[in-house]
């Protein structure tokens, strides 16, 4: 039992007492075992109709409880399963995040170049546009004239 | 490496020693129910002769048993879940008026069973094991397939309630 207190003390004389009267009253009230054990056996005898097998076999201890196994087991894949599950669902999320973010970087960077490209012509451009600019922005090629195109 | 042969393991007599202690806990499983008690217990008994159940010899024999009597109930309880036509399983639990009788023995246990079916499962299970049974609460871990730990916090809870259930009572007493 773990450490108590002196009313933790007194609480358990207490329930030991009481519990000690409930077993004395259980023991008056048992069924008697070799009455039940027959009839048990004659209930396991019907729940095995395929195959009968005697008490000494059975209880060979080379076996454990199925249930518990069972439990064992999925008490095992939880343990396992649930940090994976987890792990994989915040790297989704982050993922997703990173993406979101690159995203709305790309769309800002689109949003400010063709902004600053529609700011690059201002009205009072053509003030400063000289005779001859067409040559500086075109290629000149042999035999063609920049400025017919032919 | 050839594996070591098994002890010999007289089931009947083990069976026969631990049977009240076994009928206290399947009633204890059975919210009380003496007759329920005695068809959980029986119906464990059968699994153990048709080796549904089988002893590993890892604990004690007494706490594998326990373990196979609570399990045995609590299919009984699913299958009454299931069967609408059965009565609830809170029927069961209702204490007889007729074991409050004068005798200050019978009024104490009429109290403490008023109190338990105020627990939670649990809570009722671990109280009963280390109370009743005289098991430790890390061999009553080992009957409710539960860590140590929360064994330990479900005894502290119930024993936490109990004294607020019960002290009107255990005060008179002192």
């Amino acid at each position: 039992m773990p450490n108590e207190s002196e009313s933790d003390v007194r609480l358990s004389a207490h329930l030991a007492e009481s519990f000690a009267a409930l077993r004395a009253g259980d023991a008056d009230d048992a069924p008697e075992f070799s009455a039940m054990f027959a009839a048990a056996r004659q209930q396991a005898a019907a729940v095995a109709t395929v195959q009968l097998v005697s008490p000494e076999h059975t209880y060979k201890q080379t076996h454990t409880m199925p249930r518990t196994l069972r439990s064992q087991w999925r008490r095992v894949a939880l343990l396992v399963g649930a940090p994976l599950l987890m792990a994989a669902g915040i790297g989704a999320v982050w993922l997703n995040s990173g993406r979101r973010a690159e995203r709305e970087f790309e769309q800002t960077v689109m949003a400010w170049s063709e902004t600053s490209r529609q700011s690059l012509r201002a009205p009072t451009d053509g003030l400063l546009s000289l005779p001859g600019d067409e040559y500086l922005r075109s290629t000149p090629t042999i035999g063609r004239g920049a400025r017919s195109g032919s | 490496m050839a594996l070591p042969a098994p002890v010999p393991f007289d089931l009947e007599s083990s069976l026969a020693t631990l049977h009240e202690a076994s009928f206290g806990w399947a009633r204890s499983c059975c919210g009380g129910d003496a007759d329920e008690g005695a068809d959980v217990l029986q119906t464990a008994y059968a699994k153990l002769i048709a080796g549904q159940a089988v002893f590993a010899g890892r604990s004690s024999f007494r706490t594998w048993l326990f373990g196979v009597i609570r399990l045995t109930a609590l299919e009984t309880r699913r299958k009454r879940t299931r069967d609408l036509s059965a009565p609830e399983w809170t029927e069961a639990q209702s204490v007889e008026p007729t074991a409050v009788v004068q005798l200050e023995e019978a009024e104490q246990t009429a109290t403490l069973q008023a109190a338990l079916v105020q627990l939670p499962d649990r809570q009722r299970e671990v109280v009963h094991l280390v109370f009743y049974q005289g098991l430790s609460v890390a061999e009553a871990a080992d009957v409710m397939e539960l860590s140590v730990g929360s064994a330990r916090v479900h005894y502290d809870r119930a024993k936490k309630r109990l004294r607020a259930l019960l002290e009107p009572h255990f005060r008179e007493d002192r």
